[in-house]
């Protein structure tokens, strides 16, 4: 059996680990889109919030988002990549506690301190509240994200020493043997090239975060310690930048592991996939300049960069993943269950919203897109029907695992479909309220929008009831008497 | 059409294409077929898939880059307009612009970044640019049609950022413009 990627059983300890990560997504995902729909409904003025405590929302929303989508993506990575590499339990954990104590500080500096400076916490706001939070509250936002980073960066350290450990350097991680080389033996498995990937991207996106953290700390506290407004805004568009593509990078593991399990084919790291892997490694890096076309204090050289790897790095996934996927189901007998449709319907969402994220990366495009509701379109697009469906067929792979029983009920069936049909609906209101310029968060919308936010509520009423139905049957399977993974 | 338009029309079609090849598969996916002989076939398909993006996006890629909005620097014909923007307010030198004419706004922030965006009558962006602390961000736009214009703020600011409102008033009369310190 070729070493490169022979694959090893998980442990029950490892596997509790990974259940309670993906538990712990799955309620507060569908906490956090309670809020996106109290939001919705406040723009359709269906309820009368006020502007601070719909910023304070907001700012919970977001962030919650990032970061619980960040965590259940690495509970993807971690399951699959431990198959393969030796990695630590302790560090899993440690990251999982920590990010409680990031959780607990950004709630107290919200609920208690009013802080709604937005996820982006952008420089100088912080600072710059006018009365409606204190610097105190402030701290404690930047603090507690600065703790959710330490421990994902002390995650991606321990997997980085683990693929060391297993191929010996990144590059042989990466398939530069076979890529570029005479090597002729398998490549490692996605899974690995995949991880790989991620690790190098986050701890490059994760530091740049922490710097930009830190600098707003003192910043607080000591006002003359002036930062660059321009560089504090590419460091925090870098980190929020790597840190949500790596969602999808590490999400889609699931994409690549689960599908040739239900297919009976094998998902191999091809030329193709090893290029694809490589050249998105580089390019999630350098593209993010496409969140500041409209800074045009930004060097032109830049702006333009922005635009041209925009398109490119839509290539890899619309020829290798979309179409991957696609490959390994046609005419396979697919046993189709909740896992293996919702890995599918994963692979459109990733690879659909890839095409308005494109059109906002066109900065003649982006001169009357940006920073209107286009923006939450395409990224709830690939996020909500990408990620969003790895994780919840995640959380059922695991689930029908615990209790060995992959019938589909009759309810989950309606629940996939509600997924499907109210996410698409979801997202393109958005799409086209962006295409109408209403601006993005706008905690009051003028009344010729509020009719497409109303619209734009009832899908969400589809995609709560869905979620509601694959998080309860996630929980249902784990206290089940039948559970044969106890 | 504006870009708006284009921009949705684009994300239909496309996002419709690639729904009916997932759902081709998705039903096709019950009959058994050797992998094979599929890969052969896929891979014919990928290869066609490729150059239709290279085809088709190529050119759209190129062909966008021309006009860009950062070149914009005042010239004799130019007006010049001083946009400074202010938690939650903007501070305009003028705000009576002529039909036909180059403007230059020259959009800076008092405080935290602020983005100045320029709604037509339609309530449609026509142009826009962030205001930063620190950096003059030079915005060039000739207005084609006479109205009044409202100034919005798109880059989220503090809890009033949806009232950082302000009016340009556009007339076929260049020479009755005069200059104002205006805000909201």
């Amino acid at each position: 059996m070729n070493t490169n990627t022979q694959a090893q059983p998980i442990s029950r300890g490892a596997r509790r680990a990974v259940l309670t990560y993906i538990g712990t997504a799955g309620v507060v995902i569908l906490l956090m889109m309670v809020l996106g729909f109290v939001m919705r409904l406040t723009q359709g003025k269906v309820l009368d919030v006020n502007l601070q405590y719909f910023y304070q929302i907001m700012t919970v929303h977001g962030t919650g988002m990032v970061g619980i989508v960040g965590l259940g993506s690495a509970a993807i990575m971690w399951y699959f990549l431990s198959q393969y590499v030796g990695l630590s339990i302790k560090v899993f954990l440690l990251n999982w506690v920590l990010f409680l104590i990031g959780v607990v500080m950004i709630l107290g500096s919200v609920i208690f301190g009013h802080f709604a400076g937005a996820w982006t916490f952008l420089y100088p706001l912080p600072a710059h509240s006018m009365g409606q939070w204190s610097h105190t509250a402030a701290a404690f936002f930047l603090g507690g994200l600065t703790v959710i980073g330490v421990g994902f960066l002390v995650l991606h350290l321990d997997v980085a020493r683990a693929i060391l450990v297993r191929y010996g350097s990144l590059g042989k991680a990466l398939g530069w043997p076979q890529l570029f080389g005479q090597d002729t033996s398998e490549a490692p498995p996605p899974a690995v090239v995949a991880s790989t990937m991620v690790l190098i991207i986050n701890i490059l996106g994760i530091t740049s975060g922490a710097a930009i953290l830190i600098m707003s700390l003192v910043n607080l506290f000591m006002p003359s310690f002036q930062i660059n407004a321009l560089l504090a805004k590419n460091l925090i568009f870098f980190f929020g930048h790597v840190f949500i593509n790596a969602t999808i990078y590490m999400s889609v593991i699931g994409v690549y592991e689960i599908l040739p399990r239900y297919a009976r084919r094998p998902w191999k790291s091809s030329k193709w996939f090893l290029a694809a892997w490589n050249a998105s490694t580089v390019m999630v890096i350098i593209v993010y300049p496409h969140h500041l076309l409209m800074d045009f204090a930004m060097p032109t050289w830049m702006e333009i960069m922005g635009q041209i790897i925009s398109y490119l790095s839509g290539l890899p996934v619309l020829v290798v993943t979309a179409f991957g996927a696609l490959t390994v189901v046609h005419r396979s007998g697919i046993r189709w269950d909740m896992a293996s449709g919702l890995m599918l319907l994963s692979a459109f969402g990733w690879a659909a919203g890839v095409v308005p994220a494109i059109i906002d990366g066109t900065i003649r495009a982006n001169e009357v897109l940006h920073n209107t509701l286009w923006v939450p379109g395409h990224f709830h697009f690939y996020l909500l029907l990408g990620v969003g469906s790895m994780l919840f067929g995640f959380m059922y792979f695991l689930g029908q695992q615990e209790v060995q029983d992959h019938a589909v009920s009759p309810v989950d069936r309606i629940a996939f479909w509600a997924f499907a049909i109210g996410a698409l609906g979801f997202v393109f209101t958005f799409l086209y309220e962006g295409s109408l310029s209403v601006p993005r968060r706008y905690g009051e919308h003028l009344s010729m929008w509020a009719g497409y936010d109303r619209i734009a509520s009832l899908f969400i009423v589809l995609i709560l009831v869905a979620v509601l139905v694959f998080v309860g049957r996630f929980f249902g399977r784990l206290i089940a008497p039948t559970r044969v993974n106890a | 059409m504006t870009r708006q338009d284009i921009a949705l029309l684009l994300t239909t079609l496309t996002t419709s294409g690639m729904a009916w090849a997932f759902l081709y598969v998705a039903r096709n996916s019950r009959h058994e077929e050797d992998y094979k002989s599929v890969i052969k076939r896929c891979y014919r398909v990928r290869n066609v898939w490729l150059w239709g993006l290279i085809i088709i996006a190529g050119p759209l890629m190129v062909g966008t880059l021309f006009n860009l909005p950062y070149a914009a620097a005042s010239n004799n014909k130019a007006l010049d307009v001083d946009v400074v923007g202010h938690q939650w307010y903007w501070e305009m030198s003028r705000d009576q612009l002529p039909v036909g004419k180059q403007v230059v706004f020259h959009v800076a922030s008092a405080d935290v970044n602020h983005d100045f965006a320029i709604y037509d009558q339609n309530m449609h962006v026509v142009a826009q640019v962030q205001a930063m602390p620190g950096y003059i961000n030079n915005l060039s736009h000739t207005f084609t049609k006479p109205g009044t214009y409202k100034v919005m703020c798109l880059q989220y600011c503090g809890m009033m950022h949806t009232q950082m409102t302000a009016e340009i008033h556009v007339t076929d009369q260049g020479d009755s413009i005069h200059t104002k310190g205006g805000q909201s």
